[in-house]
């Protein structure tokens, strides 16, 4: 049962982090979300790096930093390959992974809809539902949470620190 | 009389009641994340950057500072009452602490260890206060290779000193050298790897990779748990008794003496100095064997030596620039978005923040005095705060913090890949606190490496002909011979008897992160 953590986020996701309970620092798929997301990003990097041109005449380019970098992960990534006991991955049920998921899920949603809808309408929805859905607390106490950390941060940030946010079309301006 | 100068500029400042508030709101804030779990001083104090943004220079450090003090104070209710260490310098806290907690001696527990606390402080200032101007005078004599090789140590010094396996560690570091590259690169100024983004070539934001690691990561890996710890309302008597006071002396002196001296090593900081101070007093005590079970050395002086490293760790931030542990690299981020680099000028072009952080720090260790001794049984409750609802209201603070610093919405996906990123390397057992600093400490060293080659004309020697510079590279070789050399041995003795863990179990984590 292969739990997906993550939606389409590019190298961060951690697709191989399967559920099933394994000894730790055993199987595959673990050594592989531990050292190959590394390695993989040490060896883009150096490929990336060398295009950009590491020494040119007697002077570094603007590769040779970015080739350091990247030789250090390779390097530490490829390490953690042949170590087996650094292969640690914690145990997490399909539920937690789901509500991870979830939690990711509202994030990307928070910044879809804050300029859309302006701070206060997008605060009060996404917390509302991460009280309700993730900390699963009542309807009631979410309600209230969700009323309370709204006008905190319309306050704070808005009529305090007059930072200039979308408002809501309700809003004064 | 430099030092007497500097504290009088520094008191003008912090007498200024809005500072005064600010040093206030930080340590009290610093006090509640400090007690809550979930939400450390690194999180913390990443989360708050966007709203420094408004605030003068010298009151955003002031009050961040009271953040990271005071979370030392804080996180030590936790270890005693709950055995749950708040943030990292607090683990050895439980070993004793917890232990008097369950013999009834939680109060005595917290109260030697609030006075521990404010001693530790109130020296590693005194200690800043001292060797600050001088410092920063040797250090404005460093020239490029200086910098370049410094910056290179402190990195050396944060991956070694880090918790669990080095690979991890490196690699942590180096994906913080690698995100600093991206944008314009500073000598050529043609971009670097920003994927044909013009968000990007400005490079990457610290505060949003500092919110998304640390904030979001931290929020997002404890979705995973659910629950709430058990509550002790007990009223509780702090003051311990004198004969308690008599036995905590020598501890609370060796604890400031190890703190001070520690907090100036980069990576070391508050945790390593706890750490360093319970070994010291197990050693010296006439009965080790009462450690573990209760001993109030054992609390006294790791108390003493976290606050008094945590505060002397202020130094080669101040003095040179160079942020030693992932706390003064967002000390560093917050002088940035103020337009301030710190370096060794700091002192004579901002002496108001300078001075007003220094004086700032006795200030805010005796408000933390004050409130600790009578509120203990107040903060407690904190505790009943769950860890879903606390999420809630760091997201939006959060978002509409990273949204505010640059006023584009790029930075809001931004912060949540990089949440994705903190909460993948947790679950991986990858240190945050290398990336983070990595990514500072990265800047610094492109540019001073580049420069010192412009200067050289491709001779590499010349970071070993320069006397400083030999001297900061050798200390690198150190460094790394002496991890090789520890390595081997540790393989060695685990070797030999497969139970024995404890050489490599001891949690010398990276400042700050948990």
């Amino acid at each position: 049962m292969s739990v997906r953590t993550t939606p389409a986020t590019g190298a961060t996701t951690e697709s191989s982090a399967t559920a099933r309970p394994v000894a730790p620092g055993r199987g595959p798929g673990r050594r592989l979300a531990v050292a190959g997301v590394p390695s993989a990003l040490g060896i883009g990097g150096l490929l990336l790096s060398a295009q950009l041109g590491v020494w040119d005449e007697s002077l570094p380019g603007p590769g040779f930093y970015p080739l350091l970098a990247s030789a250090l992960i390779t390097g530490a990534g490829v390490t953690l390959f042949l170590r087996q006991s650094d292969a640690e991955l914690e145990d997490a049920t399909p539920g937690e992974t789901a509500r991870v998921a979830l939690g990711i899920g509202l994030l990307l949603a928070y910044a879809v809809l804050f300029p859309l809808l302006g701070v206060v309408t997008t605060s009060f929805v996404i917390s509302l539902l991460w009280l309700k859905v993730l900390a699963r607390e009542s309807w009631r106490t979410s309600l209230a949470i969700a009323v309370g950390a709204t006008a905190f941060i319309y306050v704070l940030f808005v009529r305090l620190l007059q930072l200039p946010l979308p408002l809501d079309a309700f809003l004064p301006r | 009389m430099d030092a007497l100068n500097g504290l009088t500029t520094g008191l003008s400042v912090v007498a200024d009641p809005a500072n005064l508030l600010y040093i206030v709101l930080g340590v009290l804030l610093g006090m509640v994340v400090g007690i809550l779990p979930g939400l450390g001083p690194t999180a913390t104090i990443a989360i708050l950057l966007p709203i420094t943004f408004s605030l003068e220079p010298a009151t955003s450090l002031m009050m961040l500072a009271g953040v990271y003090y005071g979370s030392m104070y804080g996180g030590t209710i936790t270890s005693v009452l709950l055995n749950l260490p708040g943030e990292a310098a607090s683990v050895v806290t439980t070993l004793d602490g917890y232990q008097m907690a369950r013999k009834g001696r939680a109060g005595p527990a917290l109260g030697i260890a609030a006075i521990g606390s404010f001693v530790g402080g109130i020296a590693g200032t005194l200690a800043l206060l001292l060797v600050a101007a001088p410092l920063a005078v040797v250090a404005a004599k460093f020239g490029y290779p200086e910098f370049a090789t410094m910056a290179l140590l402190g990195l050396l010094f944060v991956t070694a000193l880090s918790s669990g396996s080095t690979a991890k560690a490196f690699v942590a570091a180096g994906a913080g050298l690698l995100l600093a590259a991206v944008g314009l690169d500073p000598v050529s100024g043609s971009p670097r790897l920003t994927f044909g983004s013009t968000e990007m070539m400005g490079g990457i934001d610290f505060v949003a990779l500092a919110m998304g690691v640390f904030g979001l990561g931290e929020v997002l890996y404890n979705l995973r748990h659910s629950g709430e710890p058990d509550v002790l309302t007990r009223k509780i008597r702090v003051w311990p008794s004198r004969a308690e006071l008599r036995q905590s002396r020598g501890a609370i002196a060796r604890g400031t003496g190890i703190g001070t001296v520690l907090g100036l090593v980069p990576g070391a900081g508050g945790t390593l100095s706890s750490l360093m101070s319970y070994a010291l007093e197990k050693r010296v005590s006439k009965d080790p064997s009462r450690f573990g079970e209760g001993a109030i050395e054992g609390v006294a002086g790791p108390e003493t030596a976290n606050n008094a490293g945590a505060t002397t760790s202020f130094v080669p931030l101040l003095t040179i620039g160079i942020p030693s542990n992932s706390v003064m690299a967002l000390m560093f981020g917050a002088l940035l978005i103020q337009g301030i680099t710190p370096g060794p000028t700091l002192i004579t072009e901002q002496p108001g923040v300078f001075w007003g952080v220094i004086a700032s720090m006795f200030v805010g260790n005796l408000i933390l005095l004050v409130l600790n001794l009578p509120l203990v049984g107040g903060f407690i409750q904190l505790l009943r705060v769950r860890i879903g609802v606390l999420g809630a209201l760091t997201i939006l603070v959060s978002m509409v913090g990273v949204y505010a610093v640059n006023v584009r919405s790029f930075d809001l996906f931004f912060v949540v890949v990089m949440g994705i990123v903190g909460y993948w390397m947790r679950r991986t057992g990858f240190p945050a606190g290398p990336l983070v600093l990595a990514f500072v400490l990265g800047d610094i060293i492109d540019q001073a490496v580049r420069s010192s080659l412009l200067v050289s004309r491709g001779d590499f020697s010349i970071f070993v002909t320069r006397p400083v510079s030999a001297a900061f590279l050798g200390l690198c070789v150190l460094v790394v011979v002496w991890q090789v050399v520890s390595r081997v041995r540790t393989a060695r003795a685990v070797r030999g008897h497969r139970t024995d863990h404890t050489e490599t179990a001891v949690p010398t984590e990276t400042e700050g992160y948990r």
